[in-house]
């Protein structure tokens, strides 16, 4: 029998996602052996080998061995170790982090604190690695699942609430549906190209839309049903149904950490597709693409005005980023050379960073309010919150303006870098649809800021007793901080999302 | 001094920025120290930015004390700041009320005094930011800066529908401001991937865009602009914001925000399309005699002093915005002088109905009359600031009109003779409202005996009326000193627009979207 060689590249390109996946193995067993009572520190574990992982990512990032002018292709060129995967390792490592940081004080006392918690969230953050770095179907698929059924479970396991049962029975039962739809698209893709590894699959379709070829229609179908997977994962308009209900009754925490980690996974797999597998113009696509981002964000803001919900409001919130992400998708698609897809997909990157800060910081600061007895979910508990604790008014502040776009913070900088590459190719309407979406979506943030910082604290309620968890306030002010650092300074990290995609394609 | 002359404009920028770092680290129960500190910072800003008005060449007509540093290189944004003769007046405006301000609000504000002062700087130095940015990005990121201060200030510290003041005026601003940003963007590509204002305008000079393509940016930036002024029918949000916002938030609106606006076509929207400038001529034309005319007729029958002022500076602005799309030299240098007039008068006013609102606590105008016999000092300075906003000869108000109605009198825009003689109508109009309210609210029996109680104005008060007047009267009285200072500029913008017009206007054929679709 004929083995391949293993090379270096093949260690190092699923370095992240193996030793997450150790990490999680690890946690587990130690979950068993520890009474009850010792939970936290499974959590506790978690965090500290998930950091580790993160500064030894950053050590193979400097290490750099080349991969910065070339695209390493490892296990038989079925994934990739380039500018893509490392990027997005850092960005799910991260959200990883916050998100185990946050659940450690989330959880502290509640009955279904247990040590699977963590473990499922290494193990989703492996999948999603394995996301970022399919070169092949097969490993995209596994990924994925590897990842979604996480999900589900995290989704659910607040089993004595029933809004957490629905909400992990909904993702469950339409998250089959749509994976099913990924499935047969795949498999159609397979049909035409004979293959389901990208490079080969870009062959055979740039071959069929250029020449009649009575696979054409098979070809759109595969496709469309891998969009129709996407869209579902992304929450965009119309399959977006599942998002709130789910957001609202999972742990904040996971909600936060779907809202960010899950989503940055499928774009991430949506940009190496696009970038590799799908390339060149596609109208039919491309037309698609252009609906589904008008739609997504157009209902996901216009929806959001009307929530009392904050985690249902951030729900909606995140179908709109979803359709702004979808704007820079389609600019990627419409992109006439090589130089406009950089832009597109340097946008959507560096959206997704300033994203995920903002996002999760938003969501530790729901966790926090929820460590008081009167609850952080719905909005009128934040009234005058500025007075009760005006540090965490501060930061929802920040996450909040940042994510209407104000600048000079992080969420600005990302919107700009979106419609300025919807700009580039010419997809003006598009972007003024955007920017208007962007001006809707301001009155409901600002809502909650009128509520923190314009209404009285009620009288009828004990003013607030919140206890400052160090961990809850460190992952809030790291959260914080890069919101601004990002908007203000980006240059370093550009550079970094900049040079990562020098040789992808 | 070589250093000194690069940072001259970063100083007065963030000076106010590092005072409000300085109140952060304050104990939120020093409120006079606060208070002091925020003082400080505005006034040392306001000293440097005497030194920019001293140094500042008058016979140039390019950007002076020119800084550039690199800010985002990816993008080509930099940090770059500098001052031509358009943006000194207008920087010197807002140093200047940026400490009065301070002083206005020193016993009216009690409630929450760091953020307040904490807002009050980052507003500061976002408007002067925005007057001094000669970056696109960063003037973008200036203009919006100005949004959340001011939403905060009306939102916390207004009166009794500030929430709803707040949100509309952040929502109208956003709106405007985001269409803008993809016009910039726009600007961008067309330049080579650059935003510095000057390769923009070298870029735009050599190679000018199609005019349908100027039309839609010139739309762009415009709205952006016509909301800030505002123009009618964007007038909207003014009222609201102005009657809910605290009397230093009123102040700074007035002043300085809508200034903001006409800055804007001035240093953006008009060079950057010039053939699209001089089509918009009657629509703008128009809605600036709309405004001058309507402002002032519903400034008649306000009951609300606050209110009244409100939408007489609608009635001011139009003014300023006929004179600047009349392309003459004296209409412009009016609607700059007019810029500055009506933040001094404006804001004066504002701060007399601040003043007296501290005082009684009710701004309607039936609540009052024979006030001037409790408060002489106070009677006569509003006197003096009500003629110096209808234009009496000697005050400042009467330069800026004047020269606005003798430019667009000769200009050469069709029908500019009906405009300057409507527009001189809005004069009438405006010694009608401002001098009917004055005798209703100062003469006539003293009869309410809360108002027979009230007490003149205090020392403090004096002070930062006292340094208005100086002004109003300096502007009246020698306007050269201010006047010499833009000329250069002035006619350079004058003459730069006449002689960038398109050479041959395409046959009007109905505007084809031809930026649409890839």
């Amino acid at each position: 029998m004929n083995l391949p060689q293993l090379s270096f590249y093949d260690f190092a390109g699923v370095f992240t996602p193996a030793a997450l996946v150790a990490l999680a193995v690890a946690g587990l067993i130690a979950d068993v052996y520890l009474p009850r009572a010792y939970v936290r520190w499974v959590g506790r574990f978690a965090l500290v080998g998930t950091l580790l992982i993160l500064v030894m990512q950053v050590i193979l990032h400097i290490a750099r061995i080349n991969w910065r002018h070339d695209m390493h292709l490892g296990f038989s060129d079925l994934f990739a170790f380039d500018g893509i995967s490392v990027f997005f390792n850092y960005l799910f490592l991260i959200a990883a982090g916050l998100t185990i940081g946050m659940s450690i004080p989330h959880l502290e006392g509640k009955e279904y604190h247990r040590g699977e918690y963590y473990v499922l969230i290494l193990l989703a953050t492996a999948g999603m690695c394995l996301m970022a770095g399919a070169m092949d179907l097969v490993i995209l698929f596994l990924g994925l699942e590897t990842m979604s059924i996480a999900v589900y479970v995290l989704a659910g396991l607040d089993r004595k609430n029933p809004k957490s049962n629905e909400a992990a029975l909904k993702y469950l039962l339409l998250g089959a549906f749509a994976t099913g739809f990924l499935l047969f698209g795949m498999a159609l893709l397979y049909g035409v190209a004979g293959s389901t590894h990208y490079p080969v699959l870009k062959d055979h379709l740039s071959y069929i839309i250029e020449n009649p070829d009575p696979r054409r229609i098979m070809l759109l179908a595969g496709l469309g049903l891998v969009l129709v997977g996407f869209a579902f994962k992304v929450a965009a308009a119309p399959f977006h149904m599942w998002a709130p209900d789910v957001y609202e009754g999972a742990p904040t925490p996971i909600t936060g950490f779907m809202a960010t980690g899950v989503k940055a996974a499928a774009f991430a797999a949506l940009l190496r597709l696009f970038l590799v597998a799908f390339q060149g113009e596609w109208t039919l696509t491309y037309n698609v693409l252009y609906v589904l981002a008008v739609l997504t964000m157009t209902v996901g803001n216009l929806v959001a005005l009307a929530q009392q919900n904050l985690k249902r409001l951030l729900a909606y919130s995140s179908i709109a980023h979803a359709g702004y992400l979808l704007v820079g998708i389609t600019a990627l698609v419409a992109s006439p050379d090589g130089a406009s897809a950089y832009t597109a997909s340097h946008a959507i990157m560096y959206y997704l960073l300033a994203y995920l800060f903002m996002n999760l910081g938003a969501f530790a600061v729901i966790v926090a309010m929820g460590r008081d007895r009167r609850g952080g979910d719905y909005l009128d508990d934040y009234a005058g919150l500025s007075r009760s604790r005006p540090d965490l008014a501060v930061l929802m502040t920040i996450f909040l303006l940042s994510m209407t776009g104000v600048p000079p913070l992080a969420g600005f900088l990302g919107k700009f870098y979106l419609f300025q590459a919807a700009v580039h190719n010419r997809l003006y309407i598009l972007a003024v649809i955007a920017v208007l979406n962007s001006v809707v979506s301001a009155y409901y943030y600002l809502r909650v800021i009128v509520i923190m910082y314009m209404q009285p604290e009620p009288a009828r309620l004990q003013p607030a007793m919140l206890d400052r968890n160090p961990t809850l306030s460190l992952v809030s002010l790291v959260a914080a901080t890069m919101t601004v650092v990002l908007g203000l300074f980006p240059s370093r990290f550009l550079g970094i999302v900049i040079s990562v995609l020098q040789q992808v394609v | 001094m070589e250093l000194m002359d690069k940072y001259l404009i970063s100083w007065i920028v963030f000076l106010p920025l590092l005072g409000a770092g300085i109140i952060l680290l304050l104990d939120g129960t020093r409120q006079r120290a606060i208070r002091t500190v925020a003082l400080f910072a505005m006034i040392a800003s306001f000293l440097v930015s005497i030194q920019l008005f001293l140094r500042f060449d008058s016979q140039l007509s390019t950007y002076q004390f020119v800084q550039r540093v690199d800010w985002i290189p990816a993008f080509k944004i930099t940090y770059q700041v500098g001052v031509d003769g358009i943006s000194l007046l207008l920087v010197m405006l807002t140093t200047l009320l940026g400490p009065l301000v301070i002083l206005s609000s020193w016993s009216q504000v009690s409630d929450r005094v760091k953020e307040y002062h904490v807002f009050m700087l980052l507003m500061q130095t976002g408007m002067l930011g925005a007057f001094a940015a000669m970056d696109l990005f960063l003037f973008y990121v200036f203009w919006e800066l100005m949004l959340i201060p001011m939403y905060f200030l009306i939102g916390v510290w207004g009166g009794p529908r500030r929430i709803y003041a707040a949100i509309k005026f952040f929502l109208f601003t956003m709106f405007g401001s985001v269409l803008m940003l993809i016009a910039i963007i726009y600007l961008y590509f067309y330049a080579g991937n650059d935003f510095d204002l000057i390769v923009i305008m070298n870029k735009l000079m050599a190679e000018p865009l199609r005019v349908n393509i100027q039309l839609w940016l010139f739309a762009a930036f415009a709205l952006a602009f016509a909301i800030k002024v505002p123009m009618f029918p964007f007038h909207t949000w003014l009222p609201d914001a102005h009657v809910e916002a605290p009397t230093a938030g009123s102040v700074i609106l007035a002043g300085v925000l809508l200034k903001m606006g006409t800055y804007g076509f001035i240093r953006f929207a008009m060079p950057f399309f010039p053939e699209a400038a001089f089509q918009a001529v009657p629509i703008i034309s128009v809605l600036a005699l709309i405004g001058i005319i309507y402002g002032a007729l519903v400034s008649m029958v306000q009951d609300d002093i606050k209110k009244m002022v409100a939408y007489s500076s609608v009635s001011h602005l139009g003014f300023v915005m006929l004179g600047l799309f009349a392309f003459t030299p004296q209409a412009v240098s009016g609607a700059l002088i007019q810029m500055v007039n009506h933040g001094l008068s404006t804001g004066a006013l504002f701060l007399l109905v601040g003043i007296i609102y501290e005082r009684r606590h009710t701004r309607l105008i039936s609540e009052f009359g024979g006030v001037s016999k409790p408060m002489p000092l106070f009677a006569a300075f509003f006197l003096i600031v009500c003629l110096s906003s209808i234009g009496l000869p000697g005050l400042n108000g009467f330069i800026g009109e004047f020269l606005i109605l003798l430019g667009t009198y000769t200009s050469a825009n069709p029908h500019a003779k009906l405009y300057a003689v409507l527009a001189a109508t809005g004069v009438i109009f405006a010694a009608v409202y401002l001098l009917w309210m004055f005798q209703r609210v100062m003469f006539g029996p003293c009869s309410k005996p809360e108002n027979q109680k009230l007490k003149d104005v205090n020392a403090r008060e004096i002070l930062y009326l006292a340094v208005l007047l100086v002004f109003i009267v300096w502007i009246g009285v020698y306007p050269r000193t201010f006047l010499s200072k833009t000329q250069v500029s002035v006619d350079n913008f004058v003459s730069f627009m006449h002689s960038h017009r398109l050479p041959e206007l395409p046959p009007p054929a109905p505007a084809e979207t031809g930026e649409e679709q890839p």
